[in-house]
């Protein structure tokens, strides 16, 4: 008999190797939405229905959206996804996602953690992990987001942009341009 | 089972009746609009057109509903029921009168906003499934504009969840028994009318269906039902919003002389009325013009807001019943 987490956890699965099978931008999106909505739902069910809504809100409510306005604008060709690298991404994929579940499921901290909100309510204890026993860790996060952003802004701005030269283009065709000024 | 059976018969007295006032709510649309510019409005279908609603969904219902050659299927289908199960899984959380609520939980505003940010992909899924220019500009400019919208309503909502103390909406009728939310609000309730105005895309924000540059937005390729399912969508948001805004903003349930869910139901009407009144006499904006507001003055402003009202609440140590 399954539970309600096995079927939980199967879709997320499913949908998460949906998101690298697929073939259009879109769909792939779609089914990363579907497992966001996973884990928002998998953690309303173990207590923490803050963090599940707020996931809801923030994650699926407004940056998947953007994802999905760039992926639509982009119309990505079908052929830059990486066909050859399907079948390693998916057992990355699964490895990644092995560590951390597993990492998840030996963690006793947690629970203790969940079992804790019942004195003082799920709020208080969420803040109180983030900004006062965990804050190393939320240090780190932050800058390894950080890190990530000033490696986008590398990404944009170091590589070579091509500038058009107006002036240039006109001086080099002198005699068009002077043609069709008379 | 007994919660199932409790829950699914909840959600069916919640929803009918709302069902009947979306289909009601379009005659009195029309109605009001026709008065505005001295018409008479529908008038031939039984008494004063009060079976219009009814003839008109008989027609949506039998129509046949064609789907574009080049329409992605699956997504084409889901567009107009994400849209539909969203706008009406809303009114779970949203208590219509003292304790007549399906689910009062402690982040029931949180719940609420949720549950209509994520109204945005019904659009987007829409418009890109029907596989037309016209129809993907019209889902991209509605979902741009719900979600740079919804912030603004997010930064109203830490307001009110600072004022009430908690995000509880029958809480926060409680703490409006002396006085309304509109009167400590007093400075934003202009912008939070705008800002409703925007979520729900009515004049003057219909950018998203302007008919003069997208024939009709992220629904021109829709017909029949699939279109049914959008316009009921749309007009059941508006009376969800209504009824939140009645609930949060001007009281809710507090009255000495009529019941409580009649108090809600007025001022819910009242807020509907004021809806068609704006659709009757203002013109739209540009869409740079609605950017501007939505980001520059709107967030702005009312972020400057949430400072003042948690200093003053801070201050009186916060409101106690």
């Amino acid at each position: 008999m399954l539970g309600v987490y096995e079927v939980i956890g199967g879709i997320g699965v499913i949908s998460g190797i949906g998101v690298i099978m697929k073939k259009k931008g879109v769909e792939s999106v779609v089914y990363m939405i579907i497992s966001f909505v996973n884990i928002a739902i998998w953690l309303m069910r173990i207590g923490v229905e803050y963090v599940g809504w707020i996931i809801m809100l923030v994650y699926i409510g407004a940056i998947a959206v953007l994802f999905m306005f760039v992926v639509m604008m982009l119309e990505i060709r079908e052929e830059e996804r990486g066909r050859e690298y399907k079948g390693m991404m998916v057992i990355v994929g699964m490895g990644v996602g092995v560590v951390i579940g597993g990492r998840v499921w030996m963690e006793e901290e947690g629970r203790e953690w969940i079992e804790r909100k019942e004195k003082i309510g799920n709020v208080m204890v969420i803040s109180k992990v983030m900004y006062g026993e965990k804050m190393i860790g939320i240090i780190e996060c932050g800058m390894m987001l950080m890190l990530g952003m000033i490696a986008v802004i590398m990404m944009v701005e170091g590589g070579e942009r091509k500038k058009e030269e107006v002036r240039e283009q006109e001086l080099r065709r002198w005699e068009e341009v002077i043609r069709r000024k008379e | 089972m007994k919660v199932i059976i409790e829950g699914v018969s909840k959600e069916i007295v919640m929803l009918i009746p709302m069902l009947i006032g979306v289909a009601y709510m379009t005659l009195g649309e029309r109605k009001v609009l026709g008065g505005m510019q001295r018409r008479r409005g529908p008038n031939k279908v039984w008494i004063e057109g009060v079976g219009q609603p009814i003839a008109d969904g008989i027609k949506l219902m039998i129509k046949e509903g064609v789907k574009p050659m080049r329409a992605e299927g699956v997504m084409y289908k889901a567009g107009p029921v994400v849209t539909w199960m969203l706008s009406m899984l809303g009114w779970s959380v949203v208590p219509i009168g003292e304790g007549e609520v399906i689910v009062d939980i402690e982040v029931g505003i949180i719940v609420w906003m949720s549950i209509g940010s994520l109204g945005v992909y019904g659009v987007i899924i829409g418009g890109w499934g029907s596989s037309s220019q016209y129809s993907i500009m019209g889902g991209l400019r509605s979902g741009a504009q719900m979600v740079s919208y919804e912030l603004g309503m997010g930064v109203m909502m830490i307001c009110i969840i600072i004022i009430g103390g908690s995000g509880n909406i029958s809480r926060i009728v409680e703490v409006q028994e002396g006085v309304w939310n509109i009167s400590i609000m007093m400075p934003v309730v202009v912008m939070y009318m705008g800002v409703i105005l925007a979520e729900t895309s009515r004049t003057p924000f219909d950018l998203p269906e302007a008919e003069a540059e997208l024939v009709a937005g992220y629904n021109v390729e829709y017909g029949g039902m699939g279109f049914g399912m959008y316009f009921l969508a749309e007009y059941g948001n508006i009376i969800l919003m209504s009824v939140v805004s009645s609930v949060i903003m001007m009281g809710g349930w507090n009255s000495k002389y009529m019941r409580g869910e009649l108090v809600v139901g007025i001022k819910s009407t009242i807020i509907v009325y004021v809806y068609i009144w704006i659709r009757g006499s203002w013109c739209r904006y540009r869409y740079d013009q609605l950017m501007r507001i939505g980001w520059k003055g709107v967030i702005v402003y009312v972020g400057g807001y949430v400072i003042v009202m948690g200093s003053i609440m801070w201050s009186i140590g916060g409101v106690s019943i």
